[in-house]
C-alpha cells in the first residue's frame, strides 16, 4: 500500500514538475509558407514568407491589410541566418508547414547540397513541401508577389505546380524526400522546376496587385532545369521538359499539338492515360535502352481535312501522333545526350536493374557511357475520343 | 446511556407470552405506540370465550382483506371454535384448517422480533391468548407506482415496461418473460434497520453455480444498517472499488434482465428501487442498449459503430486538439492551421486553460439541469447555450474550435447507453487531457495505454472484463462491437455460461 502511494506521488510529480518544454501554443508561432534561399559571396540570404492567419481566414476577410510579410536576413548558412532572424522578427518560426522551398539560379549552379542538408536534417520540416529554382531574377521576389485567388505567394506556386504537372506535363514536381534520394542514387540526375517573376516586381509586392484584373507582374512556370550531381547545368524548354516526363512515366493527362496529316491546319491531343516502360540491355559494352510508351488518346481541337468516321483515318492520326512523340523523345535526349551529359531520365538505374555485372563497370563513368548510349522508342497512341462532333465545322462548309 | 441505534434491532425482544395483555402491551412498547400500528382485540368463541388480537400496521395492509378473511371468518365460525374451546382442543390447529381463509399463513410463530418484524413488513398478526404461537397473514397491499416507460434507457422499438419499486411486482414481471421452472428465485433479508428484501434470479442449468455460489457468499457477507438503493449492494459486493469503470451492470428493463438471464448471469433484484442489478458485468454490456436486439442486423451493428465511435470522441477530442494545437501543428493541415491560428491570434488562455474551462463549465451545466426544477431548464438552456457558447468567443475568452470541439465531445458522450460508462468517460475525458497537454500525443497514448491495462486486469465476479476481446473469443464477437443476426448466435458466452453453451440447435442436426 505504501509503495503504491509513492509510486502514485512520484507520477503526479512527473507531471508538476517536468513542465511541458516543446508545448507551443498556435499564437505564439509566426507560420512560415515560403522559403527563398540565396547566396552571394560565401553569404546565404534567406527570406521568409510570413502569412498573417487573420488577414487570410474567412471569418474576418482579410483587414487590407498583406496578408504576407517577408524577413531576410544573411547568414554563414542556413540555419545560422534564420536563428539571427530572431533580431528582426517578434516570435518564432514556424517553419513545419511550408508549401515551398524557392533556391536562386546562382546558388543551384554553385550547388544545392548544403541547402539539401538542413532541410533534411531538421525534423520540424514536413517533407513534402515543392522545390524549385528561381530563374535569373532574386529567389525572394517570387515569395513578394501578391497573388490574387491564393494570396499568399508560396501557396499559388504550390497549387499551381499541382494543377500544371496534371493538365500540361511540362514541369515535374519535386519534393524534398524525392529530391534527396534522387541526388542519392546512382544512375538518375535531378531535374528542378524552374519558375520566373515577370512583369513590374514593385508594383507586384503592393496590395494593389490583387486590384486589377490583369495583373502587372506574375509568376511564371518555366520547364524543367537539369542537374548534373548537385549543380543546375541548364535548363529545357516546354517541349523537352514535356517529353522528360513521357520518359520518365510521370504524364496523368496532357495534351500536344501536331500538325495535320494532309495539308494545313494542326490537330490537338489529349492525353486520357499514358504509361511507359523502360527496358535495358547492355551489349558490346553500350547500353541500350527500350522506351515503350502507350498512351489513350482524345481529340480535342481539330482543324484538318480528314474525315474521322472512317477507321483508316484514325489509323493514319495515331501514326501520326506516334511519330510526333517519337521524335520529339528522341531530340530530348539527343540534346541531353549531347549537351549536358547528364542522365536526368534515369536510364542508369534501368541499366543497373538488368544487367548489374555491366553497371558496376559502368557506374563510375556513367556521364560518359549515357552519351553513347543507344535509345529505341516504340510509341503506341490510341485514339479512344473524338468528341461531342465527329467531324469539323468548314469541312462541311465547303461540301456545300 | 445512549444506544446505537443499529444494536436495537438486535435486542432480544424473548417469545411470545401466553398472556394476551403482556403480548400487546410489548408490541405498544416496542414501537413507541406509533400510531399507525394498529390492534384490535376480539372474542373467540360464545360460551366459552377466548380473547385473541389482530395487529398490523396501517396503510401495508388491504384492510379489506382483513375484515373479509379474518373478523368474518372468525367470527362466523364462532360456535364452532366455541365448541372446540369446551372440548378443550387445539384450537390453532383448528382455525389453520378449517377458518382462515387465505392462502398466505405462516404459523407457529413464537419468536417476538419474527412477529415483529412480519408485522413491519406488512403482515396482519393473529395472536391468541394462552397459546405462544402467533399467525401471519400476508394481505399487504400499499401504494406503488405504476409499471411505466423507464425514463433512463428509452427504446424506439421494444417492450416498454420498466421496473417499479416493490421486489414482488419486478419478480412477476421477469417470471412473466421466463416462463420456466429453471428460473430459480432466492431471496435474502439485508441491512439490519431497512430490512430489505433482495433476490437473486438465476436460471438452473445455464447460470455458473460458482458464480451463482459467489453471489450468495457476497450477500451474506453484507453487514450494514440500511439498503436504500441497489447501488448500495453494487458497492458492496463489488470486486474492485478502485476503478473509473462499473463492474456491476444495473437496469431498469425487465426485457434486459431476461436476455442476460438466459446468458447464463445472475440478477440481483431489490426492494425499493426500479434498478436491477446483473453480475458479472462485461465491458462490451455497457455498449450494448436493448434495441440493438430489436432492430436489424446492419442497422444495429452500424450503430454499434457509431457508438464506438462516440466513444472515442467523448474520450479523446479534447485531449487531442489540445496535444496537437500545441505540440504537433505539423500534424494539422495546412489550410486548417491557417484558420486554427487565425482563431487564437490574440487569446489570453493557453489551449489547455480553454479546454479545461469549457470542460468544467460543461459538466456544471450538466449536473444544473439535472438537479434543478424542470420548469426552469428553458432559461438555463438559453444561458448555457447563448451566454457561455457566443458570447465567450465574441468576448475574445476562448477559440471557436474549442466550443466546437468541446460540444462535439457533450454529444458523443451522450451515445453511451449506459449512464454508468458515460461517467466513467466523462471522468477519465480529464486526466487524458491533462497527459495530452504536458506531454502531447505520447501522454495521450501513455494514458491509452494505462488505462488498457486497467481494464484487462479488471474481473467481475472472475470473469475478466474485456471479455470476449481479452480473452479473444471468436463466437462472442458475434455480440461484441458488431450483432449478428439472432439465428447466428448459436452459443452463450463460453466464459459465463460454462454448463449450458448451446442456445440453438443448428437445423440439420435435428
Amino acid at each position: 500500500m505504501n509503495r503504491r502511494r509513492y509510486l502514485i506521488l512520484l507520477l503526479v510529480s512527473f507531471m508538476i514538475l517536468t513542465g511541458c518544454w516543446s508545448r507551443k501554443e498556435l499564437n505564439d508561432y509566426l507560420l512560415v509558407s515560403g522559403i527563398a534561399v540565396d547566396k552571394s559571396g560565401d553569404q546565404y540570404s534567406v527570406t521568409v514568407q510570413v502569412t498573417d492567419p487573420s488577414q487570410i481566414s474567412k471569418k474576418s476577410g482579410g483587414g487590407g491589410n498583406s496578408p504576407i510579410v517577408l524577413y531576410t536576413q544573411k547568414g554563414k548558412s542556413i540555419s545560422d541566418a534564420l536563428r539571427r532572424m530572431t533580431t528582426i522578427i517578434p516570435r518564432q518560426l514556424y517553419v513545419g508547414h511550408i508549401s515551398v522551398l524557392i533556391i536562386s539560379e546562382r546558388l543551384a549552379r554553385e550547388g544545392i547540397t548544403s541547402v539539401l542538408d538542413y532541410f533534411t536534417r531538421q525534423v520540424q520540416f514536413r517533407t513534402d513541401f515543392d522545390i524549385v529554382v528561381a530563374k535569373g531574377s532574386h529567389a525572394e521576389s517570387a515569395l513578394k508577389i501578391l497573388t490574387p485567388l491564393e494570396m499568399v505567394s508560396s501557396t499559388y506556386i504550390f497549387d499551381s505546380l499541382k494543377t500544371s504537372q496534371k493538365l500540361l506535363a511540362p514541369i515535374k514536381i519535386e519534393k524534398l524526400d524525392d529530391l534527396y534520394s534522387t541526388l542519392e542514387s546512382e544512375g538518375k540526375s535531378a531535374v528542378l522546376t524552374g519558375l520566373e517573376v515577370t512583369g513590374d516586381f514593385e508594383h507586384g509586392e503592393k496590395m494593389d496587385n490583387l486590384k486589377e484584373s490583369v495583373r502587372p507582374a506574375k509568376i511564371n512556370l518555366l520547364g524543367l532545369t537539369v542537374f548534373k550531381g548537385d549543380r543546375l547545368v541548364g535548363w529545357l524548354n516546354e517541349d523537352e521538359s514535356r517529353a522528360f516526363n513521357y520518359i520518365t512515366n510521370n504524364v496523368s493527362t496532357s495534351g500536344f499539338v501536331t500538325a495535320c496529316p494532309k495539308g494545313t491546319g494542326s490537330i490537338t491531343y489529349g492525353i486520357v492515360r499514358s504509361k511507359t516502360k523502360l527496358k535495358g540491355s547492355v551489349k558490346d559494352g553500350i547500353p541500350h535502352i527500350n522506351i515503350h510508351i502507350r498512351s489513350e488518346l482524345s481529340v480535342d481541337e481539330m482543324a484538318c481535312d480528314v474525315d474521322l468516321t472512317s477507321p483508316n483515318t484514325i489509323v493514319d492520326l495515331q501514326r501520326n501522333a506516334s511519330s510526333y512523340l517519337k521524335d520529339l523523345i528522341r531530340d530530348t535526349i539527343d540534346e541531353l545526350q549531347s549537351k549536358y551529359k547528364s542522365d536526368i531520365f534515369g536510364f542508369g538505374a534501368v541499366i543497373h536493374r538488368s544487367d548489374r555485372k555491366a553497371w558496376k563497370q559502368m557506374s563510375s563513368d556513367w556521364d560518359k557511357h549515357f552519351a553513347e548510349l543507344q535509345v529505341s522508342i516504340q510509341v503506341d497512341m490510341k485514339i479512344r475520343e473524338i468528341g461531342a462532333v465527329v467531324n469539323p465545322l468548314t469541312k462541311k462548309e465547303e461540301k456545300e | 446511556m445512549t444506544r446505537n441505534p443499529a444494536e436495537s434491532v438486535n435486542d432480544n425482544y424473548g417469545l411470545i407470552s401466553s398472556d394476551l395483555q403482556e403480548n400487546i402491551r410489548k408490541i405498544k412498547q416496542v414501537t413507541g405506540n406509533s400510531t399507525d400500528v394498529l390492534v384490535r382485540e376480539i372474542k373467540l368463541g360464545v360460551i366459552e370465550d377466548r380473547k385473541a388480537c389482530i395487529a398490523y400496521v396501517d396503510g401495508l395492509i388491504n384492510s379489506n382483506a382483513v375484515d373479509d378473511f379474518i373478523m368474518e371468518s372468525l367470527m362466523f365460525g364462532n360456535h364452532a371454535i366455541s365448541r372446540k374451546l369446551q372440548q378443550g382442543e387445539d384450537i390453532l390447529q383448528y382455525l389453520k384448517d378449517y377458518v382462515l381463509t387465505t392462502v398466505a399463513l405462516q404459523e407457529d410463530i413464537k419468536d417476538f422480533d419474527a412477529l415483529l418484524n412480519l408485522m413491519l413488513s406488512g403482515n396482519s398478526i393473529l395472536i391468541i391468548d394462552g397459546y405462544i404461537s402467533a399467525f401471519a397473514l400476508s394481505m399487504n397491499e400499499w401504494r406503488e407506482r405504476a409499471i411505466t416507460e423507464p425514463t433512463s434507457e428509452t427504446v424506439i422499438r421494444g417492450p416498454k415496461e420498466g421496473f417499479n419499486e416493490t421486489l414482488r411486482c419486478n419478480t412477476a414481471l421477469i417470471r412473466r418473460k421466463i416462463k420456466s421452472p429453471k428460473l430459480w428465485l432466492e431471496t435474502f433479508t439485508i441491512g439490519k434497520m431497512t430490512q430489505t428484501s433482495v433476490g437473486i434470479f438465476y436460471m438452473d442449468g445455464i447460470a455458473n453455480e460458482k458464480i451463482v455460489e459467489e453471489v450468495r457468499t457476497r450477500l451474506n457477507r453484507i453487514d450494514i444498517d440500511s439498503i436504500l438503493d441497489s447501488s448500495y449492494i453494487e458497492d458492496l459486493i463489488q470486486d474492485e472499488a478502485i476503478t473509473p469503470f462499473p463492474t456491476i451492470y444495473n437496469t431498469e428493463r425487465p426485457d434486459v434482465i431476461a436476455a442476460e438471464l438466459l446468458e447464463g448471469k445472475v440478477a440481483i433484484i431489490v426492494d425499493g428501487t426500479p434498478f436491477a442489478l446483473v453480475v458479472p458485468a462485461l465491458f462490451v454490456s455497457f455498449l450494448h442498449a436493448a434495441e440493438d436486439y430489436y432492430h436489424r442486423v446492419d442497422i444495429s451493428t452500424f450503430i454499434r459503430m457509431l457508438r464506438l465511435l462516440g466513444i472515442m470522441i467523448g474520450l479523446l477530442a479534447p485531449s487531442l486538439y489540445v496535444a496537437v494545437t500545441t505540440f504537433h501543428p505539423e500534424m494539422i493541415p495546412r489550410p486548417l492551421l491557417f484558420s486554427l491560428a487565425a482563431e487564437r491570434e490574440g487569446l489570453p488562455f493557453p489551449a489547455f486553460i480553454e479546454a479545461l474551462l469549457m470542460e468544467i463549465t460543461f459538466e456544471i451545466l450538466r449536473e444544473a439541469s439535472i438537479r434543478m426544477p424542470r420548469n426552469i431548464g428553458q432559461a438555463m438552456s438559453i444561458v448555457g447555450s447563448i451566454v457561455l457558447g457566443t458570447a465567450a468567443v465574441q468576448a475574445g475568452f476562448v477559440s471557436p474550435a474549442i466550443v466546437i470541439v468541446v460540444s462535439i465531445t457533450a454529444i458523443a458522450s451522450f451515445v453511451i447507453p449506459s449512464n454508468d460508462m458515460a461517467v466513467s468517460v466523462r471522468l477519465l475525458r480529464f486526466p487524458l487531457m491533462f497527459l495530452g497537454a504536458s506531454f502531447g500525443i505520447f501522454g495521450i497514448i501513455l494514458g491509452l495505454i494505462a488505462l488498457a491495462l486497467h481494464l484487462v486486469s479488471l474481473r467481475s465476479f472472475g470473469v475478466p472484463y474485456l471479455t470476449p476481446f481479452a480473452p479473444f473469443d471468436s463466437e462472442g464477437q458475434k455480440d461484441g462491437l458488431i450483432r449478428a443476426p439472432i439465428q447466428s448466435m448459436i452459443f452463450r458466452p463460453r466464459l459465463i455460461a460454462r454448463q449450458n453453451l448451446i442456445r440453438r440447435r443448428l437445423r440439420h442436426r435435428k
